[in-house]
């Protein structure tokens, strides 16, 4: 029983030497910053005596760092080559025969924050029927605070039914397009 | 029975399906002549109004386009043999919606029918039966090519020439009257904006039966069915874009003399039944025919 004791002791002094998180490479990434946004504050980091070896037993392997997507699959739509996902919401719709606008949130592949968001745009389309909407003075905005947030007005759904908005982006240096469905009542 | 004939093929064309409420009507013939005729006219006003769009899964939603589309339709027939004969028809559509308003040619086409079995007083029991072969060309402007895409003022036709052929059989000989026509549809393809279109081929079957109460009163009512394939833009099929519509149709029809006749139809698109890809609507339509 005695030897058992100490046993349990030295695995337990070992494995405490683990606990100090040591910079890895991936920390240089330019995703990092916002996966730290995202993550919950970790207790170890928030208390002195860091490392530590801490009484009883121990995890054994470090978990990696816990990424929490900015979109979920439920509320966005994926592109058709996996580059990205874009969430779409209209300001007063969708509805047509009038003037519509929307918000265009991406997020990369993963769903997580994207590092760059270029050549935005938008297009109405209605797959059953062929043919688009009349957007050709719609407008595409960069949202003046958020990198990854659009705006497109004046599109123009000619007709009600079941339409795709036409997302084109390039994400992270990756160009696609998601069919995003809209019924229109 | 050469009256009710006439009626039961009107119907055909007057229950014609929208693919959508902004689109043109498809351009049929209207017009037929009996063996005894060799010149025919007809002028028809129709009006249709109350438009909604049916979505891919029935549901009900707005139409676009023009409230209220006036169509005025010349045809004139001319006899090429005592069983056969041909038919020119020019469509003249007006839209309107909110004080607004254009008009424009419509789609014209070219019609023939040739009577495979032609009833006689000693059979009075056959049916006529009549095989049909047209051809609607596409000249007026699409809702794929409008310069207008916001009120799709300037739409007056599906922007597909069409070609079609078909059998129509008919028991006209009995106060009682009944008929049927069925006719397969083949649009053809073309291009937009680099695109290519391929719409899908259709069906169109019409039943009929009516009442001739007297010699110069005839009441015909009528059910339509047209079903249509997908949609294919540059070979792909597009999902969801096959039609189907049933209409439904009331006539009656008056001939105030030998060489006339008035007829006046209320139709509905979409009246019953399950209907995807297409529009609502209800017209109103007044037709004169005279022999010459």
């Amino acid at each position: 029983m005695r030897r058992a004791l100490v046993m349990i002791a030295a695995a337990t002094l070992a494995l405490g030497g683990c606990g100090k998180k040591s910079k890895s490479k991936d920390d240089d990434a330019p995703n990092d910053q916002h996966q730290d946004e995202q993550q919950p504050p970790q207790d170890g980091d928030a208390h002195p005596g860091e490392g530590e070896p801490k009484p009883g037993p121990q995890p054994g392997p470090e978990p990696g760092p816990v990424v929490t997507p900015i979109l979920s699959e439920s509320e966005a739509t994926q592109s058709k080559d996996g580059a990205f996902w874009v969430k779409v919401v209209w300001a007063d719709g969708p509805r047509a025969e009038e003037y519509q606008k929307v918000t265009l949130t991406f997020a990369d592949g993963a769903r997580l924050l994207p590092t760059e968001v270029k050549d935005v745009d938008a297009k109405s389309w209605m797959p059953s029927m062929g043919h688009g909407g009349a957007d050709d003075d719609r407008a595409v905005a960069k949202d003046a605070e958020k990198a990854n947030v659009y705006t497109v007005s004046d599109l123009w759904l000619t007709m009600g039914g079941a339409w795709e908005l036409r997302v084109k982006a390039t994400v992270n240096g990756k160009a696609d397009t998601a069919h995003v469905k809209v019924d229109v009542p | 029975m050469k009256h009710a004939v006439a009626l039961a093929l009107f119907f055909v064309g007057s229950a014609r399906a929208y693919a959508c409420a902004s689109c043109g009507s498809g351009g049929d013939d209207p017009l037929v002549l009996y063996p005894n005729e060799e010149t025919k006219a007809y002028v028809g006003l129709s009006r249709a109004t109350a438009f909604k769009n049916v979505g891919p899964g029935g549901e009900v939603v707005t139409a676009g386009g023009p409230a209220t589309k006036d169509t005025t339709t010349v045809a004139v027939g001319r006899a090429i043999s005592r069983r056969a004969f041909a038919t020119v028809t020019l469509p003249y559509v007006r839209n309107a919606r909110d004080g607004d308003s254009e008009s424009g040619m419509g789609d014209p086409s070219v019609a023939a029918r040739y009577t495979a079995v032609l009833p006689t007083l000693a059979e009075p029991a056959l049916p006529q039966v009549q095989l049909v072969a047209g051809y609607k060309h596409a000249q007026a402007k699409s809702i794929h090519d409008t310069e207008d895409p916001r009120t799709l003022l300037d739409v007056f036709g599906t922007g597909f020439s069409e070609a079609k052929a078909g059998v129509d059989v008919w028991y006209g000989n009995y106060a009682a009257k009944a008929g049927v026509a069925v006719t397969a549809l083949f649009p053809q393809e073309r291009t937009f904006d680099g695109t290519r279109y391929q719409p899908g081929d259709g069906v169109r079957a019409t039943a009929s039966a009516g009442y001739g109460w007297t010699a110069r009163a005839k009441t015909t009512v009528g059910a339509n069915r047209e079903q249509r394939r997908a949609l294919r833009l540059d070979g792909e099929e597009q999902a969801d874009s096959g039609q189907l519509v049933h209409s439904a149709f009331l006539t009656q029809d008056l001939m105030p003399g030998p060489l006339d006749d008035v007829k006046l139809t209320l139709s509905r698109q979409a009246a019953f039944g399950r209907n995807v890809n297409t529009a609502r609507s209800t017209s109103v339509s007044l037709a004169y025919t005279r022999v010459f």
